[in-house]
């Protein structure tokens, strides 16, 4: 299986994220549709690292993960206040500047 | 033997649960004898010589019995839920070395691989307990998690102390650096032998095993996340718990205690002696403790072993920096 | 086909089924159990390209931490969490035609640069990609002032989810008491499914 197939699949995976982000109204599922299109960038780098023959596409892909911990960290502490303050998790009340 | 890779993976991978599920059934026959003889009874007596047939009869007996799925369960994880926990208990062995030979793959990451899965085995538990529509089993899937989770930190912790102390991450490197410098129980003073004590306490509430048996607590959730369960598949909880125990034991030993490392006797028959004095440990403490509650366990690993731990990993490092 | 062939086929297959549930599913739970199917079949995919470090990283931060996270947070917010999805809200029908577009075009785009392209397989891998020393060697050469920069950023995102999670509007005065938490989560249906019927009968 060569490096064609993996790409592919990894574009697979991030436009069913890109589905998922925009017809999701779930904020919880918006932020798991980040996840798919934060692990499809990462299946691309480490499939590039392999076809380079080198680490760095891995060394990448681990900062990668990193940060979208991060990101899921303070997304769902966002998430939870959003919860407090509106009584429900649609996305659409944290469109609002002032409650 | 056949040359192609994946398909000796594949007989080497059926060999080695063949023989865990052998041993894992007749560990309920031992364990059952020795709570007996705790408990001042005999236990099974009935079935064969000493009751030795008895794993066979309990087999038997729940494979007969009718598999029932609640009606308002969510069917398909609660399916999928017993078979994926005892996948999980057994996908360890796949690094365990039994002796230098005997190794089903001696990857350079083994140790992250059995820390990996041992800290994913809460979630198929969670799932049980999610998917039964049960309030005993899902409060006791959610401490399921919370136990797992935070036990998850002070056992990797204890665990990379053999690792610093050897300077791999592989199963088999661990062993071998053993052989040669002496077990790591008693080399590097005090801090191999707390680690192993820590890691020893942790493998236990991540199998959930008594003193840390509270997701399952009988006396407060009936069964924890498997009071729905019947049958087969319940079998397969209490297998893969005692699968669980086992390789833990196995890890622990090949971590600490040298794994087949030992004289005069075969490699493979110190690792099965070492496994099987650390599973009694376990199974004499489950008959003698008695159970923790939940804050008492939170704070256990929280204000005690994740600041030990760490104090344990910086002694090793400068242990290992003054060594050499 | 290879064996090795089978095994990406499966890990593939798994993983878009994974994303599928992830995106479709009502029940939040199944949409977090179709993110841990993905994640764990991408793992499959980092073991095929020989990058194992990864594979187990993958398996305890993502699987271990970041799913076991969004579980969490579910069941703090009870059966509330799902029902979000569906009816009507302004703007709606431009996102469900935005929505397929942009996928279908992403994805379109990438066969045909697949079929357009001569299709590349993987050399030999050198001895040693992929493993600890490898990735560790880069990490604390090259990498090493961004992988100090980023235990930095984990460190402030930690304690800046604990700061949101505990702000000014979580006093439990101003909650109102037929919401409480506790009440959410073991007071009321236990199983999302039934949100709507124990409700109604707390209702009436």
């Amino acid at each position: 299986m060569g490096l064609t197939g993996y790409l592919l699949l990894a574009a697979a995976l991030f436009s069913l994220g890109v589905f998922g982000v925009v017809t999701r109204r779930n904020a919880i599922g918006v932020l798991a549709s980040v996840e798919l299109m934060a692990n499809a960038v990462n299946l691309n780098l480490v499939a590039f690292s392999r076809h380079h023959a080198g680490p760095t596409g891995q060394v990448f892909a681990l900062f990668s993960i990193a940060l979208t911990v991060a990101e899921v960290v303070v997304g769902l502490a966002l998430v939870l206040l959003l919860f407090r303050a509106k009584g429900d998790v649609r996305i659409e009340l944290a469109s609002e500047l002032k409650d | 033997m056949t040359n192609d890779p994946w398909l000796r993976a594949l007989l080497e991978g059926a060999a080695v649960v063949t023989a865990l599920m052998t041993a894992v059934a007749w560990i309920t026959w031992l364990e059952r004898k020795i709570a007996g003889r705790i408990q001042s009874r005999l236990g099974p007596t009935m079935v064969g010589p000493f009751g030795l047939l008895q794993p066979l009869a309990d087999a038997v007996k729940s494979m007969q019995k009718e598999s029932i799925v609640p009606r308002d369960a969510d069917a398909l994880l609660f399916w999928l839920a017993p078979p994926l926990t005892l996948a999980l208990a057994l996908g360890t062995a796949a690094v365990i070395p039994f002796s230098p030979g005997l190794l089903a793959s001696d990857v350079d990451i083994g140790v992250l691989y059995a820390l990996a899965l041992s800290g994913l085995l809460s979630f198929p538990i969670w799932i049980a307990g999610w998917a039964s529509n049960n309030k005993y089993s899902l409060l006791g899937g959610m401490r399921m998690v919370a136990q797992g989770i935070s036990y998850e930190i002070p056992m990797v912790l204890s665990a990379l102390v053999p690792v610093v102390l050897a300077g791999t991450l592989s199963m088999g490197g661990v062993v071998r650096h053993q052989a040669e410098h002496g077990w790591f129980v008693v080399s590097a003073p005090g801090v191999g032998f707390v680690a192993f004590l820590v890691f020893l306490l942790t493998a236990l509430a991540e199998g959930n095993r008594i003193p840390f048996d509270i997701p399952e607590a009988e006396s407060e959730l009936v069964a924890g996340p498997t009071t729905e369960y019947t049958a087969i598949q319940w079998s397969l909880f209490a297998a893969a718990e005692y699968a669980h125990s086992l390789l833990a034991s196995a890890i622990a030993a090949t971590l600490f205690l040298g794994g087949w490392d030992g004289p005069v006797l075969p490699p493979a028959v110190w690792m099965v002696l070492k496994t099987g004095a650390l599973f009694l440990l376990i199974t004499w403490l489950r008959w003698s403790l008695l159970r923790l509650r939940s804050d008492q366990l939170m704070s256990l690993c929280w204000k005690l072993l994740v600041p030990l731990t760490l104090l344990l990993l910086l002694g090793a490092g400068t242990w290992v920096t003054l060594a050499t | 086909m290879t064996p090795g062939g089978y095994f990406f086929g499966v890990c593939a297959v798994v993983a878009v089924l994974g994303a599928l549930a992830t995106i479709s599913a009502r029940n939040p739970i199944r949409g977090a159990m179709g993110l841990l199917a993905t994640i764990v079949g991408i793992a499959g995919m980092y073991v095929q390209l020989s990058a194992q470090f990864l594979a187990a990283i993958q398996l305890i931060v993502y699987a271990g931490a970041v799913v076991v996270l969004f579980v969490f947070v579910i069941m703090l917010l009870g059966p509330d969490a799902h029902g979000a999805d569906g009816g009507k809200r302004p703007g709606s029908w431009a996102r469900w035609i935005a929505a397929p577009l942009v996928s279908v075009l992403l994805l379109g785009g990438a066969v045909l640069l697949a079929r357009v392209s001569t299709p590349q397989r993987f050399r030999a891998a050198p001895p040693g990609h992929g493993t600890i020393e490898a990735v560790g060697g880069d990490v604390f050469g090259r990498a090493l002032v961004p992988f100090e920069l980023s235990t930095a950023l984990l460190i402030v995102a930690a304690v800046g989810a604990i700061a949101i999670a505990r702000s000014r509007a979580t006093k439990p005065s101003e909650r109102p008491a037929s919401v409480g938490a506790t009440r959410r989560l073991f007071g009321g249906a236990i199983h999302p499914r039934d949100a709507r019927t124990v409700d109604d009968e707390v209702a009436r």
